[in-house]
């Protein structure tokens, strides 16, 4: 080592971590004393212990509701951003196939438009009465009557949530795993052929496996980022009708999900900030739980990885 | 990624406990301190120091800020830019010295952002407004200045006697006050009550609708006669506002939820009308709500003193002469409407209160009425015989709705008490509205879903059956 | 290859064909409406462009949206500028130089990954209150210092990024660590940098809530809250809204449009190293 040259790596690191303590732990930290009491935003603060956090467990009424709803939401997007996404890249890993770059670029242009746009766009698409899907699925005399996408039906608004997380997604997805198809050698699919294995056997025994590694990071990103889901179910129920008070979670609070309950909680009517910082720190707790079972189940059998 | 991560995960949870105990003592002595500035309490129940701010007042002049004197920049959030500096702008005619920094807001944001203002420590608005939904709860915060007490020494006797009460806190303060009056009736497409009632006449159609029950007899045979492509009303919640609204029984007394059998009778109404095919389902300001207007499927719209101007006519502006107002089955109700007050700790005081005393006790009134046919409630405006007949409105085929609203209607109008609770009542009622639509439970479910979800938004509540 | 189209290849062209329709259709259905007068939008199936197009240019245009777009821009450069400058440096720390506490600290920033954002609002507020920064444009991008992610991604790309004997060679040359990081680390991680600009850029641009409640200045609004406070009272200005995001969405398209090549490979380091 050089002499002197530690002092730089703490300079290097200097600015990130107070910067990080000023404008992140700072306000963490207050949020977790805010957890701590019964506190409505305006006016004394009451000190409760963790009664906000036992609350969540029991007698609150959305807390449960809204982790399962967002579990259920994440398992199933998560696996078809998954499969489409590598579909998709697999088709594009062709370095003679010309239309690369354009698929790529149109594919993964969902990834960078803003929520808003996104969640504006599906509500008016799929709106029951006014909306172009029904109103082509009518007229082209697939269906009679046009189906209240949104309504709250577990089935259907779910159904177009994770459409909409789907195709937002899975260019992302597709991207990654171009990546790591062109990190994979050639010559272990020169072995392969000789071996006289099919293609579709190369990809489920050789391909796949070692993919793991981006589909991991991947899986961990999308649980991280799943669970901390508010945007695009807030966008996709209030995008035209903010106007009106809407239920937080749409119709049958379907789509409640974890954060929003947690500023349905904290600013919405019930001005409860002591219950939402409860709420966010132990989503804390249950992205990190769940992130590290993630790592676990991927990496758990095979140690090499 | 190992082991070290679930150490530094115990670890940022022990930093943050030891952190949020040592904060919380020091915190908790400020807390005791502020405890006495908050002591006062809200409480739910103060109609009657109410009276006796009343007879006290009387003798004092309403404060009337001197237009040299009145000066500074004064901040609204609004949102309704046009019609704002519209008003604005001949104010400025009479307070020359008085500047304007303008924040467009959507409505739907406005009690967050004040909310969450409040609790951050940022400035409010110097005006600040409360709009019939939100209005119980922001009535309840101490941001409002007093209008009673010096120096603004509101007259409440020269005010129409149903917006005191609207805009007063729990104190009995009177915080606010509304710059329009909101009685409500029933809009509805001409040519479609030609085609189906036989009459495009609002009188006649009063008359021949006089109550709910009829109106469902006929709705079914709109239904039937239209082949089942003409509704009603255009979603539930229009039907919900005209019925609830009809029955302004006050909802709390305290925490208290009386009258639960008002929820119980418009929830039967409702599931009635639902039953009968009578309501489409569109959303209430949804773009396919909006663009229903212009269509011939969708008899019946909710329409208060605002909605010609705002809601009918930009939303269905070539067809002049196709609208009607109408008295509705049973009677009219009271539908929005917005106060006006000064924010406590606005260093702009004097001009804040000039803009709201020149629209409602000045000469802005005349031009509220003018501009935006706003009709401010004071009393005198009305006194004896005030004269209608320049609002004949060629757009309603020369109905004078504001004849209509103010003389028909208005006079025997009951107000629902507004309450911090509304909000969150309102949250409820969507959720379980939208049950009905969606799913078609009935009266009886609705009821017992509305009864089961309440105490959910409002912890302390209690049903009073 | 023998025959030029054989089944699967044409299997292949129509499956991508049809995804890539799936995904540009409400980009279309987006533009198209942008053309059409708000009123008209939801009367017919609006799949061809109508006539509207200028009016509700004017529109958004009066609304002062030109400024909000402004500010918008600005905030989002500068919040990108300072994430890939400090994390760069961060990155940079973590993955050439061995420390004391190294790891613990790198373990600390992936668990700050986690954190869900929103937590800290109210703190923030506050704080900000105390700085003096209500009504600036600073609680926008200042934060932007501290990026966990771009740490992470520059720390996983500069482990292999950067050849350690490069650094070294120059060390024996003299040159002084701030000069290395600038000339080398700066140089090897264009990549990453374009990256976490480009994701940066997205998130500073999307921001809703903060500046929401921190700015009272209709002259300092992004576009985000200039959208939802475009329009009057009781008509949503559709067909302008829809355009205004629709011009939004232009910056991220030409960034990633001119950047994809490197935005690619800076995007997938931290999957294929895991």
């Amino acid at each position: 080592m050089f002499k002197g040259v530690r002092k730089w790596a703490y300079i290097f690191i200097v600015p990130f971590f107070i910067g990080y303590f000023v404008f992140q732990l700072f306000p963490n930290l207050y949020s977790f004393y805010i957890s701590l009491m019964e506190w409505s935003g305006i006016g004394e603060m009451k000190f409760i212990g963790l009664k906000n956090y036992i609350t969540l467990f029991t007698t609150d009424p959305y807390f449960i509701k809204s982790l399962l709803n967002t579990a259920a939401i994440i398992v199933t997007s998560i696996p078809l951003t998954i499969i489409l996404g590598l579909i998709v890249a697999v088709m594009l890993f062709d370095e003679k196939f010309r239309g690369r770059r354009f698929f790529q670029l149109s594919n993964f242009l969902p990834y960078i438009v803003t929520p808003v746009a996104v969640g504006l766009i599906f509500n008016y698409m799929f709106d029951w009465k006014a909306g172009i899907i029904n109103k082509l699925l009518i007229n082209l005399g697939i269906l009679k009557d046009g189906i209240d996408w949104l309504g709250g039906d577990l089935f259907f608004t779910r159904f177009i949530l994770v459409l909409l997380l789907v195709w937002q997604n899975f260019g992302y997805f597709m991207i990654m795993y171009l990546a790591g198809l062109s990190s994979i050698s050639p010559e272990i699919y020169e072995a392969a052929k000789v071996d006289g294995s099919s293609k579709i056997n190369t990809f489920f025994k050789i391909t796949l496996p070692l993919l793991k590694p981006v589909t991991l990071f991947v899986v961990i990103i999308s649980i991280i980022g799943g669970m901390q889901l508010f945007d695009q179910p807030y966008l996709l129920m209030m995008g035209t009708a903010r106007g009106l008070a809407g239920t937080a979670g749409g119709p049958n609070r379907t789509l409640l999900t974890v954060m929003w309950n947690f500023y349905d909680t904290a600013f919405g009517p019930r001005m409860n900030y002591g219950l939402g910082a409860a709420i966010t720190y132990t989503l804390f707790i249950f992205i990190v739980g769940f992130s590290y079972v993630g790592i676990r189940i991927f990496k758990g059998r095979d140690k090499e990885l | 990624m190992k082991k070290s991560l679930l150490w530094i995960v115990v670890l940022i949870l022990s930093i943050s406990m030891v952190a949020a105990f040592s904060l919380y003592g020091c915190k908790a002595e400020e807390a005791a301190v502020e405890e006495e500035a908050v002591e006062e309490a809200p409480t739910e129940e103060v109609p009657e120091v109410e009276e006796e701010v009343v007879e006290e007042e009387t003798t004092v002049e309403t404060w009337t800020p001197d237009p040299d004197e009145a000066s500074g920049v004064v901040t609204i959030w609004y949102w309704d830019q046009a019609g704002f500096e519209t008003m604005w702008n001949k104010f400025t005619e009479v307070y020359p010295n008085v500047e304007l920094n303008y924040v467009a807001l959507n409505s739907a944001d406005y009690l967050d952002k004040i909310q969450t203002s409040i609790t951050g420590g940022l400035e409010l608005p110097d005006i600040l407004l409360g709009e019939i939904d939100p209005r119980g709860k922001l009535l309840t915060f101490d941001i409002w200045e007093n209008l009673d007490a010096e120096p603004y020494n509101v007259d409440r006797s020269k005010l129409m006697d149903f917006v005191v009460p609207l805009g007063t806190n729990p104190e009995g303060e009177l915080a606010g006050i509304d710059n329009l009056m909101c009685p409500a009736g029933l809009a509805y497409k001409a040519p479609l009550a030609k085609e189906y009632f036989g009459t495009d006449d609002p009188d006649e159609l009063s008359a021949m609708l006089p109550d709910w029950d009829t109106f469902i007899e006929e709705g079914k045979e709109v239904k039937e006669k239209s082949g089942g492509s003409v509704y009603m009303f255009a979603t539930i919640f229009d039907a919900w506002r005209v019925l609830f609204g009809q029955n302004p029984q006050p909802m709390f007394d305290g925490n208290k939820l009386i009258n639960i059998d008002v929820f119980e009778e418009v929830f039967t109404r409702v599931v009635e009308m639902m039953d009968a095919g009578l309501l489409d389902a569109l959303a209430t300001w949804s773009p396919s709500w909006f663009s229903s207007f212009t269509d011939d499927n969708h008899v019946f719209y909710p329409c208060s003193s605002w909605g010609p101007q705002f809601v009918i006519q930009p939303n269905d502006p070539d067809s002049e002469g196709r609208w009607r107002v109408m008295v509705p089955p049973e009677g009219g109700y009271y539908y929005g409407g917005t106060i006006w007050g000064v924010w406590n700790e606005s260093k702009v005081k004097d001009a804040a209160w000039a803009y709201i005393n020149w629209t409602i006790f000045g000469d802005g009134a005349d031009v509220y009425r003018e501009e935006l046919g706003y009709f401010v409630p004071r009393k005198d405006l009305y006194a004896g015989e005030f004269d209608y007949s320049p609002y004949d409105d060629p757009y309603f085929g020369g109905q004078n709705v504001k004849e209509l609203l103010f003389k028909t209607i208005a006079p025997e109008l009951q107000v629902r008490p507004v309450t911090k609770y509304d909000e969150s009542v309102n949250d409820v009622i969507n959720l379980v509205l939208l049950q009905i639509e969606k799913e078609g439970i009935t009266a009886d479910e609705a009821l017992q879903n509305f009864k089961a979800e309440l105490p959910n938004m409002i912890p302390d509540v209690e049903i009073v059956e | 290859m023998k025959r030029r189209f054989s089944i699967a290849t044409i299997i292949r062209i129509i499956f991508l064909v049809l995804i890539t329709a799936a995904c540009i259709f409400p980009f279309y259905v987006m533009i198209i409406m942008g053309t059409y007068k708000s009123e008209e939008i939801f009367k017919g199936i609006p799949l061809l462009p109508s006539n509207y197009l200028i009016q509700n240019f004017k529109n958004v245009y009066n609304s002062g949206f030109l400024r909000f777009y402004f500010n918008s821009f600005y905030i989002s450069i500068l919040a990108s500028f300072f994430a890939v400058l400090f994390s760069a440096m961060a990155g940079f720390a973590f993955a050439k130089y061995k420390f004391k506490g190294k790891n613990i600290l790198f373990n600390f920033v992936i668990v700050t990954l986690m954190i869900p954002t929103g937590l800290g609002v109210i703190g923030f507020i506050i704080e900000m209150r105390e700085f003096g920064w209500v009504n600036t444009h600073l609680p926008l991008f200042m934060p932007w210092i501290a990026s966990s992610f771009g740490v992470f991604l520059m720390t996983q790309f500069m482990k292999d990024g950067i050849p350690s004997e490069v650094l070294d060679s120059a060390r024996i040359d003299g040159c002084s660590e701030p000069r290395i990081f600038m000339v080398f680390a700066l140089n090897f991680v264009k990549p990453a940098a374009l990256t976490l600009t480009l994701i940066t850029f997205l998130q500073a641009w999307n921001n809703f809530l903060v500046p929401l409640i921190i700015i009272n200045k209709q002259s300092l609004f992004t576009v985000p809250i200039g959208v939802f406070a475009l329009g009057d009272l009781f008509r949503y200005d559709y067909g302008a809204i829809i355009l205004a995001l629709g011009i939004a969405t232009i910056p991220q398209i030409i960034i990633f449009t001119i950047a994809s090549k490197s935005f690619i490979s800076g995007l997938t380091v931290g999957a294929i190293k895991g």
